[in-house]
């Protein structure tokens, strides 16, 4: 193939490409586009949640964009983020940081030299800001209401059945997450206030996936047959111990489960009743003030941002 | 006994026993300076095992080796090596994203002078003039120095094999070629090339054993044939005294063994 | 007669395919995305973004180049990382840190390399410790990020240099991380080519019998592949750890997918001897170019992936297919006639 039939080739392929966008659909040219950067586009709630931001956030006027997949690592999560602002893409994004937050900060910076806004999570001092920021919403997650409203259900779920001397599996966070340590303390505390005598047989970590965690509370049960509670701070590994406890055939009516992450399964069990209380992040709820602070925002990026708090929907007997 | 007539290497009485198998039985072998020896035989007889072991791949059961007169004994490749005796290999052991200059010369780079050549920057331009000025010695054309010895023919590719062993072993002038099937997946043409070269390597005083299938070249670029069978020597005879028939009867059994032999 | 003859033509492609494969995905980019895509900023953010990538894709390819594969290169990144955070959080100088980060780096490598030759499987091996290296990092941090005064590092992971205005134009400058990839890329690029050093290196990957017949030492150079692979892995480490001023202790194995799909696209053999590094480059620019002008077009994350992986079974295919015909052409070339050899060289 000689170079002038090379030269063909490129100018067929660039004509190809300038016919196909123009048939893509054509954003409303005044709509403002924002960008959702999760820690990790593939987490089944999150892709619940960019599709109630895109649906809720259109009706408001904004253009949602999903930012490619950060994968959990904050070098991609930051370098995407920074294409899209540098590029122009974006007016405005919503965050939650994958890794430490304080890897936004000179993000942060960039966007407040090119008038974009955000809405992170966390406080100003996770990103290094010693106060409230022009153009920047915080969001912060409450995790000691998040644990302590675990700690006290399953509290009173022991004093409901009567067994607040009874054996227990306490199960906390995988190491590094982000507020694990904070809700295990609250949790602990809350469940101090109604069965302080509870005996704690056996400690399970979060394994990441509901099998890994089957298998592990199985396990543990086969060692401690007499556990009669146990806790899970995300969905799997609530699911991961409620199953195991069915499984080994220890599920009955003086089992007290409770849980966090609040998928719908979960949320289907506590209503079912094999689970006693849910705890769960009110993102949805908050899905309305963030759109609508974003809105703000990108009217008037020069305005010192808030803080918000994102609210705990506690599900319970 | 004028160092003339001294064989380059000398085998009496090898034998190589794998437990009851005799892979080589009481092998008298020799080759002078100067001489190309075919080493012949059907698959099994031996002569690859017996050009490995004068390779020091193997070691003998029983029997002398001699170099020059003096009695060695190879406990590895590197020994051989160390002896003066050079073998090539079928697979030709070049490395294919390199040029032939760089193949031709590996192990003896030619760094430049100066503070470069200490932190081992090489002189591409001489290498390729000592690797050409090797080369054309032999009497080989390479055709690009500088092209991957991948893109050459297979009988280019054979020639930088064996320029390489040969300019090894012509260091040391009394040198021994060693050659396992040089010819093996060859054409026509390549074939003839390889030939010439054999010839004027022995011309140049190399001492040069080629084990091969190959009868042509063995007629051709040989002037003595030693046959194997079953481990036996069973003939070792100049090249202008025998004929296809009677070499190709020796190979297969057809025909008795020479006398003397043993 | 301006005819290309077919092996010129196959020559030029396999050496120079990949660069005009970029050239066209610039061009290709510049119109589609107009007016965004082809300006210097966007250059300068492209240099940028590829930056961490094509650091680990060297680590891989000189790991690749002298017959090693080495895939725990995510693992003694974080291990490294983590400890350069340790001593920098607890007060101690950035310039130390960075330098023990690249010690442990090399001492990896020198550990895969050294039970490598104990005859055990590479591949297991590095896989082996990368569990390790990992699990290490894990147990150093609890799990956690380090970020104490790693923002220190600005100058390394997130600055620009040569920033110019002029008039109404504005340069916004070349990203700090670069700088180190055009280190590694030159250094590394001198090394292979015009060293012995670098020739032996490259002989020991692809056929390492010839050059122990040729009297070298070829595990001497094995060794070298997985120290350089370690050490590199390091580099990535720190400049990802500046980038974004924490040490995570999770070992980035994403960076393994991307590094390999830049060293293939370099046309480089897996199995090791063959290589340019620029090319490596070349195949860490294919892929963000290829990422960026995506983006700016709004197309869905997934169709990054996938078409970089289709690229890559297509580079893959035309090397190939390439290689074989070169091979073919040139034999075809090369064949030198014996006859003519018989007439001037002297009868018999």
């Amino acid at each position: 193939m000689g170079a002038r039939t090379f030269k063909k080739v490129l100018v067929g392929v660039a004509s190809a490409a300038l016919a196909l966008s123009a048939s893509v659909p054509a954003q409303a040219a005044d709509n403002p586009t924002v960008a959702f950067s999760p820690m990790s586009n593939q987490i089944p709630a999150l892709i619940g949640m960019f599709h109630g931001f895109q649906g809720f956030g259109a009706s408001q006027g904004l253009n949602v964009i999903q930012a490619p997949d950060a994968n959990f690592d904050p070098a991609t999560q930051k370098k995407n983020l920074e294409t899209l602002i540098k590029t122009g893409q974006i007016k405005g994004w919503w965050s939650l940081a994958a890794g430490a937050p304080s890897t936004l900060r000179s993000t942060l910076l960039l966007a407040q030299q090119r008038n974009v806004v955000a809405v992170v999570n966390g406080v100003p001092a996770d990103y290094g800001f010693s106060g409230l920021q022009r153009g920047i919403t915080f969001a912060a997650i409450d995790y000691a209401t998040l644990g302590g409203k675990l700690g006290e259900g399953l509290g009173k779920c022991l004093v409901a059945k009567k067994t607040t001397t009874g054996e227990m599996i306490y199960g906390i966070n995988s190491a590094g997450t982000v507020g694990g340590k904070e809700q295990e303390a609250a949790f602990r505390a809350g469940l101090k206030k109604y069965a302080p005598n509870v005996k704690i047989v056996a400690t399970v970590a979060n394994k990441g996936d509901q099998a890994a965690n089957q298998t592990a509370i199985r396990t543990v049960l086969q060692a401690h047959p007499k556990a009669i509670a146990f806790n899970g701070f995300s969905d799997e590994a609530t699911l991961g111990g409620l199953n195991a406890f069915k499984t080994a055939g220890k599920l009955s009516s003086k089992t007290c489960i409770v849980g966090g992450g609040g998928s719908d399964e979960v949320v289907a069990a506590q209503k079912a009743g094999t689970v006693w209380a849910v705890a769960k992040l009110d993102f949805e709820g908050d899905l309305v003030q963030t759109v609508l602070t974003l809105k703000g925002m990108i009217a008037n990026p020069n305005a010192m941002g808030k803080q918000l708090s994102v609210p705990v929907k506690v599900f319970t007997k | 006994m004028s160092d003339k007539n001294l064989p380059a290497l000398d085998l009496q009485g090898i034998d190589l026993h794998y437990g009851y198998v005799k892979a080589l039985d009481g092998i008298n072998f020799h080759v002078k300076q100067g001489e190309a020896v075919a080493l012949l035989g059907d698959n099994g007889a031996g002569k690859s095992t017996l050009l490995k072991l004068m390779s020091g791949v193997h070691r003998q059961t029983h029997g002398t080796i001699r170099v020059h007169g003096e009695e060695v004994s190879f406990h590895s490749p590197r020994d051989s090596a160390k002896a003066g005796i050079e073998m090539v290999y079928q697979d030709l052991a070049l490395v294919d994203a390199l040029d032939s200059a760089t193949n031709l010369l590996l192990g003896r780079e030619i760094l430049r002078k100066g503070p470069l050549g200490w932190l081992g920057f090489i002189d591409r331009k001489r290498m390729v003039e000592e690797a050409t000025s090797e080369t054309e010695r032999l009497g080989v054309k390479i055709a690009n120095m500088t092209r991957p010895v991948e893109m050459l023919s297979g009988g280019q590719r054979q020639g930088v094999a064996l320029a390489r062993a040969a300019v090894r072993v012509t260091d040391n002038a009394n040198g021994i070629l060693l050659l396992d099937e040089p010819t093996a997946a060859l054409g026509y043409e390549q074939k003839v090339m390889v030939e010439q070269l054999i010839k004027r390597l022995a011309d140049h005083g190399l001492a040069v054993v080629v084990v091969t299938h190959d009868l042509p070249l063995a007629f051709n670029a040989t002037s003595r044939m030693v046959v194997l069978n079953r481990g036996r020597k069973v003939c070792d005879i100049e090249t202008k005294q025998t004929t296809y028939e009677n070499i190709v009867g020796w190979i297969t059994g057809a025909k008795e063994p020479q006398k003397d032999m043993q | 007669m301006k005819k290309f003859d077919t092996l010129s033509v196959l020559v030029f492609v396999r050496s120079w395919g990949i660069t005009t494969l970029l050239v066209a995905l610039g061009i290709f980019f510049s119109i589609w995305d107009a007016p965004i895509f082809g300006t210097l900023d966007n250059f300068s953010l492209l240099l940028g973004s590829s930056s961490i990538s094509a650091i680990f894709a060297a680590a891989i390819a000189m790991g690749a180049y002298s017959g090693a594969l080495d895939l725990s290169v995510p693992g003694t990144a974080a291990v490294a990382s983590v400890s350069m955070a340790m001593v920098i959080g607890a007060g101690g100088d950035p310039i130390t840190a960075m330098l023990l980060a690249l010690v442990i780096g090399t001492a990896v490598g020198l550990f895969n390399g050294l039970i490598v030759q104990t005859g055990l499987n590479p591949l297991a091996v590095t896989i082996g410790t990368l569990s390790i290296t990992s699990g290490l990092a894990a147990i150093l941090t609890n799990g956690l990020p380090l970020y104490d005064k790693m923002e220190n590092l600005g100058w390394l992971g997130t600055s620009n240099y040569f920033n110019f205005e002029i008039g109404d134009f504005v340069f916004s400058g070349i990203p700090s991380t670069f700088f180190v990839v055009a280190v590694i890329y030159v250094i590394g690029t001198i090394f292979l080519t015009k060293t012995r050093g670098g020739i032996r290196f490259l002989a020991a990957g692809g056929n390492a019998e010839a050059l122990r017949r040729s009297g070298v030492n070829s595990n001497i150079y094995r060794l070298l592949g997985f120290t350089l692979s370690g050490l590199i892995a390091a580099i990535g480490g720190i400049v990802t750890s500046a980038y974004t001023a924490q040490a995570t202790p999770q070992a980035p194995t994403a960076v393994l997918f991307d590094g390999l799909t830049a060293v293939a696209l370099s046309g480089l053999s897996l199995a090791g001897g063959r290589g340019s590094l620029p090319k490596v480059w070349v195949g860490a620019m294919v892929i963000a170019v290829i990422g960026n002008g995506l983006l700016i077009k709004n197309i869905q994350p997934f169709w990054t992936i996938s078409i970089t992986g289709a690229l890559l079974i297509l580079a893959l295919a035309g090397e190939h297919y390439i290689g074989k015909a070169v091979a073919k052409q040139a034999v075809a070339k090369s064949n030198v006639s014996a006859h003519k050899e018989v007439k001037t060289a002297g009868a018999k």
